[in-house]
């Protein structure tokens, strides 16, 4: 199991870089003492509620090509301000990581990942033929697809959108990378991966088409997308991949044990709740719902083991406390939980 | 021998499994004879990375890619490769 305080190199990061001077001190006193998760997550609340005392910086990103081997991170092909390298996934991920690092900035004023301009490093054409994308604690990762089934893990920006957030969430304290916890952990990625999309697009929650991974299948399988927030379950029905397995409610909640507890499939009832909530709420998507989620995530209260009922709580709280607790948004969200069945106490 | 090899996790959440008998694939058999069990780690669980679950005859592994090295990565992958689906 994962120990999910801030790690100690993160804490350097915020000892060495950030500017508010309480944080510093803090992130120092809490590598001194090694006290950990109290300390560690005391810096983290602090860390958002802090207030800037310049605006967040511009992105610092590089993008590298390990070449179709695994060695991370591999060779320099861009680095910020420079030129189009004429590699498309390198391109693809320089752009994606902008709008990103854009989309968080200006939806929530962070400064990157981390909270205090974190650089953005990203690897693209890892390994032959890799289905697959992943954040690995300090860079992105994307591998080109295996061209039978996926033809581009670069190519939708949700993808990266999706990976940057399991950042903002490790940054955040962390949530339990199994079971529920895992589920809230992946729906998150999720949810902002999709925001980040809609805000690229400008569109309203009812505009959204709330897929996770439109436009990475070859032609011929049988799916618009790898995940479906609006209608869990019906994302690819195919004869070699079988059926997109994620419930729609509490009701068929799957136990596995593969998938660290199928931490992508039951993401499927908070990512529901959300696109309830965000739909209800109506607008855009990332200016409400997404701010209530948002302020959830980063508070510094979510513990790390938290199941889909405490969050719910908490993101029902956090509602409460920027809209009201008689307010429609307050209202909407209760509501969303209740329809995937999660009952707020 | 039977092998089976289930990928899951991943960005895509997908699973994929594998099957053969080392009786029909000499290369596997020789891959067994030097794998060590004992050897891989606990899985750590790790956002969107791959997780296999490895059933060797009646031995059963599971483990994280970041911990996929030598003969039974080379044993996965043969499996993966040619054990269908």
């Amino acid at each position: 199991m994962r120990c999910a305080i801030i790690p100690p190199h993160v804490l350097d990061h915020i000892a060495e870089r950030h500017r508010d001077e309480r944080l510093r001190e803090l992130a120092e006193r809490t590598l001194a003492i090694d006290s950990g998760r109290r300390d560690a997550r005391a810096a983290a609340q602090l860390i958002a509620s802090a207030e800037p005392t310049s605006g967040p910086s511009a992105p610092k990103r590089t993008i590298h090509d390990a070449g179709h081997r695994e060695r991370l991170p591999g060779r320099t092909v861009r680095s910020e301000g420079g030129p189009a390298t004429g590699d498309k996934a390198a391109d693809e991920i320089y752009d994606w990581l902008g709008v990103t690092f854009d989309f968080y900035r200006s939806a929530y004023g962070r400064d990157s990942i981390d909270g205090a301009g974190l650089p953005l490093v990203a690897t693209v054409h890892y390994a032959v033929n890799y289905d697959n994308a992943f954040w690995d604690g300090s860079q992105m990762v994307y591998g080109d697809g295996d061209q039978q089934i996926f033809t581009t893990f670069t190519g939708p920006l949700d993808v990266t959108g999706h990976e940057l957030t399991h950042g903002v969430t490790q940054y955040s304290g962390g949530l339990d990378y199994s079971d529920q916890s895992g589920a809230l952990n992946e729906s998150l990625s999720d949810v902002f991966g999709s925001l980040v999309k809609q805000y690229h697009l400008g569109q309203t929650a009812d505009q959204a088409d709330w897929l996770i991974g439109q436009g990475m299948f070859a032609s011929g399988v049988h799916g618009t997308a790898l995940r479906s927030m609006k209608a869990p379950g019906t994302a690819y029905d195919d004869p070699n991949l079988g059926k997109d397995p994620q419930p729609a409610d509490m009701a068929h909640f799957v136990k596995t044990s593969r998938d660290n507890g199928g931490v992508h499939i039951n993401s499927g009832i908070p990512n529901r709740a959300f696109c309830l909530a965000a739909t209800a709420i109506g607008g855009h998507a990332w200016e409400k719902a997404g701010r209530i989620w948002y302020d959830t995530l980063t508070g510094g209260q979510v513990p790390t083991d938290a199941d889909f009922a405490t969050f719910a709580g908490m993101t029902h709280a956090t509602a409460g406390k920027l809209f009201g607790v008689k307010s429609a948004e307050s209202d909407a969200v209760r509501q969303a939980w209740t329809t995937v069945g999660v009952e707020i106490e | 021998m039977k092998v089976i090899v289930t990928r899951s996790g991943g960005f895509a959440g997908m699973v994929r499994r594998a099957e053969i008998d080392s009786a029909d694939h000499p290369v596997a058999g020789r891959l067994i004879d030097e794998i060590d069990l004992g050897e891989v780690p606990e899985p750590a669980p790790a956002a969107d990375r791959f997780v296999y679950d490895i059933e060797i005859g009646d031995r059963h592994v599971s483990v994280g890619e970041a911990d996929l090295h030598g003969p039974l990565r080379e044993l996965v992958d043969y499996v993966l490769a040619h054990g269908g689906s």
